[in-house]
């Protein structure tokens, strides 16, 4: 009666079922973020975990990945907060933004798959792009899987540009106008994400949520 | 907000408000200073008439049995103007019940919590459930955080103002609701307000929640779909697709791998589950006092599984669901509570311990007794060890058949050879005339005689072949033999079990020591910190001037942590004294350092990666030595069958080879 095969992935999903909300952070670690940004970036994302930790919701719904370019890797695979690990990230190398993109979507992909094959119900996954510079390599492709990921709702595209970004491209990319970070404040862009996600938790899957304006006085981007 | 403006309560005491201890959306709570029994709550904004009107129907409407399983508004607080503005209510207790129907979270926050707690749980989930209804209100707002559970096993419901509430024929609505707990006929709602809510549909949510406490946190329309595209839960939920009912293959659902399946509860429980989340039923759902009876006689009738009495389940399943959920899934649904079971004297009273396994396994369990399943693979023979064969040339032989006949017909030859000899000689001497024909004869015999025995020659080498064919037999024999007795197969898997029991039984010290290097990290982690708050710059170091510390600085060497020889001896001109003196400070700070354990809690998480890996290793390790009796047989048994068919052969071969070769020797 209980003979059960074995099953990938089961034991995180049997010891909690809860809705997952995939996040993937696509990190610019090319060489123009080294020195302050990168720093200030890598203290961006332990202090994100913590914030999504203390969120007994957030802990067990969120699911977080990281991929940072170029090269392009993943550096976390899927995992809820308490199992993050907050890489620490180097800066080297030039932007291959567009294969970036594509990599996310297809992690993306088989992540959805994952859950459905494990009966584990999902929000709408969050793909969140941070760049100082402009693609250098063919960002055709990905601004088109953008799109028709935002048009059939498989996710919702975030971009966000640093400094000296181009955000004439990063408009073109992304269906969302993209935010410029206002100086290297990428803590209240963390905390701004683990709110949104705290809320996102906090729903059920398919609800509309409303995120905080993170363009007003007080927030950390400008339209 | 209002901390300024001064703030009564319904009698017009004045209240004063401690620390704030939560905020949410319309409002913050606050500890009230002399009242440890009870809290405040504030609203954020002027609240509109009908909800000033709510909360004091509230006030007027509380009573005993409500206030045992909700934290019900107790009096009102009022502002300037004697407006509401928010009002007291009882301390809160306990944690929020996801916390606890969460496989993981309650591994952390309800350890001891076994599946009769859970059951317990959802009993009284029940009867808060029924408390408000018999009190003529509905709950409406059912989520995740408005059930809180403590340690006891007891209810308190909260956010009691967002209840739908009547006051005699005054109805008060509930605005909220979470799509993923509400029954079909209210999803796709756009809006909630001026939506009469109905026990009805509070019995759905009510389902959902016991059916998350007794299935780990599974939600009962979260399933695999075997159509194409998504399948939301509210949309599973709008089309009735319950995963684990009767109906769910005919919907194109399926429980998803790995979770209990319904059939495990008993017939009552699973037929209040199909009737809650059927389209048959969605009028008349059940309500909660028949989820109470049902529930109550459930937990009088859970069994503890023999091989893990952390693992309590429904009688009727028979044999333990969680221990295969958890050696299938490779999670860990609920605390391993004896692990001292591994180091259980496994030498010793075997027999009584066999017995005692015995009769274990005859009340229906799979209790895993180490000194049972030892004394069985004790007893299971070995193979017989190797005898040596006599060599079989040695063995007394009798000639075969054809060469005993040659050989008599030989001698018979030689006779008739010697007596024409003899013939030959008489005739020579008595009748020399006669000898040339003598000597004609004589050859003609002895041509024919030779002639004759010419056939040795054949039978021979026949004899020969037939030897050598049979030594090849026998050595062949011989190896099959040796290679039966020698095999290394039933010592190797002799040792192989005797490592797995010596494994087995040191699991526990292994888990200790694991333990124990988590909370020695955790020290170092908290030297670490506190080293690292110790700055250079404000140190009090005579000596070691400003200056000094700036080219420190310049080497990475801001605290006292970064203080070591090695690092100090790449600072220029940083000579020995300063050297020692900096040692010495930091050496000072490490033995002021007191270890603060509650500070250095080993994250829970940690711990559980340590016991999950324990308990998937005993699982294991139990399988192969339950199984181990059973192949170390199969092993001896196969050894000695073979062992015995060349002993067989072996016995025929040597006395047919024998006898060759005393053949080929008598030739």
């Amino acid at each position: 009666m209980f003979e059960f095969d074995q099953i990938p992935f089961a034991a995180e999903f049997a010891e909690n079922p809860e809705p997952r909300c995939p996040c993937i952070l696509l990190l610019d670690t090319s060489y123009s973020m080294s020195g302050q940004p990168i720093q200030e970036l890598n203290r961006g994302l332990s202090s994100f975990k913590e914030e999504l930790m203390t969120d007994s919701m957030s802990v067990k719904r969120v699911e977080l990945a990281v991929v940072s370019f170029g090269p392009v890797q993943a550096t976390s695979e899927f995992g809820t907060p308490d199992d993050f690990y907050p890489p620490m990230l180097t800066a080297s190398g030039n932007t291959p933004m567009g294969a970036a993109i594509e990599k996310a979507v297809s992690m993306l992909e088989e992540r959805k798959n994952v859950y459905k094959q494990n009966g584990i119900s999902y929000y709408r996954p969050w793909i969140f792009l941070i760049t100082d510079g402009a693609p250098t390599d063919d960002w055709q492709r990905a601004a088109a899987l953008v799109k028709n990921g935002e048009a059939s709702k498989s996710f919702m595209f975030f971009a966000v540009g640093v400094e000296n970004a181009d955000m004439n491209v990063l408009g073109q990319i992304a269906t969302r106008a993209p935010l410029k970070l206002k100086g290297l404040r990428f803590a209240d862009l963390f905390s701004w994400l683990s709110n949104s996600l705290n809320s996102v938790s906090h729903s059920t899957p398919g609800d509309q949520i409303r995120l905080e304006n993170p363009a007003s006085p007080e927030g950390w981007a400008l339209i | 907000m209002k901390k300024a403006e001064r703030i009564v309560n319904g009698s017009g005491g004045q209240v004063v408000f401690g620390q704030e201890l939560g905020r949410g959306g319309e409002g913050s709570v606050y500890e009230v200073v002399g009242r440890s029994d009870l809290v405040a709550k504030l609203y954020h904004k002027p609240l509109p008439k009908e909800k000033q009107e709510k909360i004091e129907a509230m006030v007027r409407l509380k009573t005993e049995r409500l206030l045992r399983f909700t934290v019900w508004p107790v009096d009102v607080l009022l502002g300037a103007g004697r407006k509401v503005v928010g009002f007291l209510m009882p301390v809160l207790k306990g944690q929020e019940i996801h916390k606890l129907y969460g496989p993981k979270t309650r591994l952390a926050e309800f350890p001891q919590a076994g599946y009769s707690f859970l059951v317990h749980t959802a009993a009284n989930l029940a009867r808060a459930f029924a408390a408000v209804h018999e009190e003529g209100h509905v709950v409406g707002d059912i989520n995740h955080s408005n059930f809180y559970v403590t340690e006891q096993a007891t209810i308190l419901m909260l956010d009691c103002d967002s209840f739908q509430v009547q006051s005699g024929s005054t109805r008060f609505g509930c605005d909220v609701g979470i799509p993923m707990y509400m029954p079909p006929e209210l999803q796709g709602v756009r809006t909630f307000r001026g939506v009469i809510r109905t026990r009805n549909h509070d019995n759905f949510g009510l389902a959902v929640f016991l059916f998350m406490l007794l299935f780990m946190g599974r939600h009962p329309f979260a399933g695999k779909y075997s159509g194409s595209g998504d399948m939301p839960i509210e949309r599973a939920i709008r089309e009735f697709r319950f995963a684990y009912g009767p109906s769910a293959a005919a919907r194109q659902m399926q429980p998803p791998p790995g979770a209990l399946p319904l059939t495990v509860l008993p017939p009552k429980v699973q037929q209040l589950f199909a009737r809650a989340f059927s389209q048959e039923s969605m009028s008349g759902r059940p309500g909660a006092e028949e989820w109470i009876a049902a529930l109550q006689e459930m937990s009088g009738a859970l069994a503890l599984c023999p091989r893990n009495a952390g693992h309590q389940y429904p009688m009727q399943a028979g044999s333990c669901p969680w221990c295969a959920m958890e050696s299938a899934t490779g999670g860990l649904l609920f605390h391993p509570t004896d692990s001292g079971r591994r180091t259980a004297p496994a030498t010793g009273g075997a027999s009584a311990d066999a017995g005692r396994a015995a009769s274990a396994e005859a009340a229906g369990g799979s209790g895993f007794q180490l000194p049972g399943i030892w004394a069985q693979i004790q007893r299971v023979p070995a193979p017989a060890p190797a005898r040596t064969f006599p060599e079989p040339a040695s063995l007394p032989a009798q000639l075969s058949a054809p060469v005993a006949v040659y050989l008599r017909r030989r001698r018979l030859r030689a006779g008739l050879s010697l007596t024409s000899l003899v013939a030959a000689a008489g005739v020579w001497i008595f009748l020399p005339g006669y000898w040339l024909l003598t000597i004609g004869a004589l050859a003609g015999l002895n041509l024919l005689l030779l002639a004759a025995g010419k056939g040795r020659r054949k039978l021979r080498s026949a004899r020969a072949e037939e030897r050598d064919r049979l030594r090849a037999k026998w050595d062949e024999v011989c190896r099959r033999y040796a290679e039966a007795s020698g095999s290394g197969a039933y010592g190797a898997k002799l040792r192989e079990l005797e490592q797995a029991k010596r494994e087995y039984l040191d699991l526990e010290s292994f888990r200790a020591a694991e333990l124990r290097r988590l909370e020695e990290r955790q020290r170092g982690l908290q030297v670490q910190t506190y080293l690292r708050r110790n700055r250079l710059e404000h140190a009090q170091l005579d000596g070691i001037g400003p200056g000094r510390r700036a080219t420190l600085a310049l080497f990475g060497i801001e605290t006292a942590w970064e203080v070591d020889a090695v690092r100090l001896a790449r600072v220029p001109g940083f000579g020995p004294a300063n050297t020692r003196l900096l040692l010495a400070w930091r050496d000072r700070l490490e033995r002021r350092f007191a270890f603060d354990p509650s500070a250095g809690r080993v994250p829970r998480s940690e711990i559980l990666v340590v016991e999950r890996a324990v308990e998937a290793r005993t699982r294991d390790l139990e399988r192969r030595l339950a199984a181990g009796a059973t192949e170390l047989a199969r092993i001896s048994s196969d050894i000695r069958a073979r062992q015995e068919a060349a002993l067989r052969e072996a016995g025929g071969t040597a006395l047919e080879l024998a006898q060759a070769e005393h053949d080929v020797e008598a030739l």
